[in-house]
């Protein structure tokens, strides 16, 4: 005896055929808590209120207000994951089989019903519920994974370069709208000249050959600007399809920051060198003129031998504070040689 | 058999000077002065070193390339007879470091130039 409980809904407007049910489900099942609903509007009150929770619902294909697909679309909207098993007669076979198409779990023949066949059909339905909820919470959280990355993520067909899936973040950062996407092929986010060397990386796809991950390409967005990425793909099967997963990272702004630091470098390069040499030059001449100047006046007075003394100082002075800047500018031109 | 220098830097007036302060220490010198590597290239395939020997007083930048352009040029051509000082208004290091690969160079020096420095040269000429 199953002495778990259940809460059944009985959703049947034969008075007899819900004793039936009712006497069968004791057989197997110590306390079955039963819910009995006479026409789809009363299921309907009773599946909206959120106080009430059911196991498992039966369903009579015919009610008086409602009946066949119409009934079954209904129920299921309402039922939201409870697992939906039908009740009909003979008459009623192939449209039976049809509501498994349209996500009833099973179907039972009222004719046929016997209480192992029902509570075999119970443990059945709900263990497939559970089962069915974990994959599809599973298949979401890949979803969510998907679709929720801050980086821009797709998937494309291999055959034919078209989009296949598409992330929000891809869409708000390219500008194209999802349709849009999903009407574009890969070679749509190219500028013109790149496209030969896309063709390449997905060639080496389809060869098996991986593309190295963070290889930088240039996509174009709706409106034209053109940026650099870095693109990290994955095989995959989508719906059958040999596909492609990328994720790319959008690095202009890094590139452009490090570009603006390399022409800064640059200049502080061209400093240190002008600071060495063209400096010097004139100071370095000013220096020997000095020197020279000494030997070619001999008979200078006191005064002219001390003012010259001055200029020679003066100059050497200054020759030594070129030296240290010069000194300085070389130290950190050359911390910048190694880090590159 | 006079001492036979030249003097290559893109700095005219430092040219004079240097001649000046040369001819100062030793009168018995030729000196010919050369504003750009190219010119003093020119002018040692085109004459020949009477001594056997003569002597490039040479600055790292010049206009129209650099002095260890010029010393990989004499080194191509197997220019034994020519010996070079550097002379450069470079204080950075490197240099000094550079030179030292090439076997023509004697030595390495800063400017600004001085008496000291030219009686210097004299003598390592001398030991030649």
């Amino acid at each position: 005896m199953d002495e778990k409980s259940y809460n059944f809904l009985i959703i049947e407007d034969n008075l007899g055929d819900f004793i039936l049910i009712e006497e069968y489900l004791t057989e197997n099942i110590l306390n079955p808590r039963l819910t009995r609903a006479e026409t789809f509007l009363s299921a309907k009150k009773i599946l909206e209120d959120k106080a009430n929770h059911f196991d498992i619902i039966f369903l009579d294909l015919s009610l008086p207000d409602l009946s066949g697909e119409q009934l079954i679309v209904g129920v299921l909207e309402l039922a939201v994951g409870t697992p939906v098993v039908a009740l009909t007669g003979f008459s009623d076979l192939d449209f039976s089989i049809k509501s498994l198409g349209l996500g009833v779990s099973d179907y039972l023949l009222k004719d046929e019903l016997t209480p192992i066949i029902l509570y075999k059909s119970i443990i059945y339905a709900i263990q497939r519920s559970k089962f069915v909820d974990q994959i599809q919470k599973s298949e979401k959280r890949y979803s969510d994974l998907f679709q929720l990355s801050p980086l821009p993520m797709w998937v494309y067909d291999l055959e034919t370069f078209h989009f296949l899936n598409i992330n929000q973040a891809a869409i708000a950062h390219y500008g194209f709208s999802e349709s849009e996407f999903l009407s574009m092929r890969i070679h749509d986010i190219r500028p013109e000249e790149d496209i030969k060397l896309m063709e390449e990386a997905v060639a080496d796809t389809r060869k098996g050959i991986e593309l190295k991950p963070k290889t930088v390409f240039r996509h174009k967005k709706k409106n034209g600007e053109v940026i650099f990425v870095e693109a990290t793909t994955n095989p995959l099967v989508f719906n059958g399809r040999s596909s492609v997963l990328v994720l790319v990272n959008d690095i202009t702004e890094r590139l452009r920051y490090v570009n603006t630091i390399e022409k800064q470098n640059e200049t502080f390069r061209e400093i240190a060198w002008i600071q060495s040499h063209v400096i010097r030059a004139p100071l370095a001449r000013l220096l020997a003129l000095v020197n020279l100047l000494e030997t070619e006046i001999p008979e200078t007075t006191e005064e002219c031998a001390s003012l010259i003394g001055h200029i020679n100082d003066s100059s050497l002075e200054l020759d030594q504070i070129i030296r240290d800047i010069s000194q300085r500018l070389e130290n950190i031109v050359s911390i910048q040689k190694n880090e590159a | 058999m006079k001492l036979e220098l030249v003097l290559v830097d893109d700095d005219e007036v430092l040219l004079t000077i240097l001649e000046k302060m040369f001819l100062k220490v030793r009168s018995d010198v030729k000196i010919t002065l050369y504003n750009s590597g190219q010119k003093a290239l020119d002018h040692l395939t085109n004459t020949h070193s009477v001594s056997g020997k003569r002597f490039l007083l040479v600055d790292i930048y010049l206009n129209d390339m650099s002095g260890w352009d010029l010393l990989d040029e004499l080194t191509k051509r197997n220019d034994a007879a020519s010996k070079v000082f550097i002379l450069t208004s470079s204080v950075n290091p490197i240099h000094l470091e550079t030179a030292k690969n090439y076997s023509q160079v004697i030595d390495f020096f800063e400017k600004p130039i001085s008496f000291d420095k030219i009686h210097r040269i004299f003598e390592l000429i001398e030991k030649e």
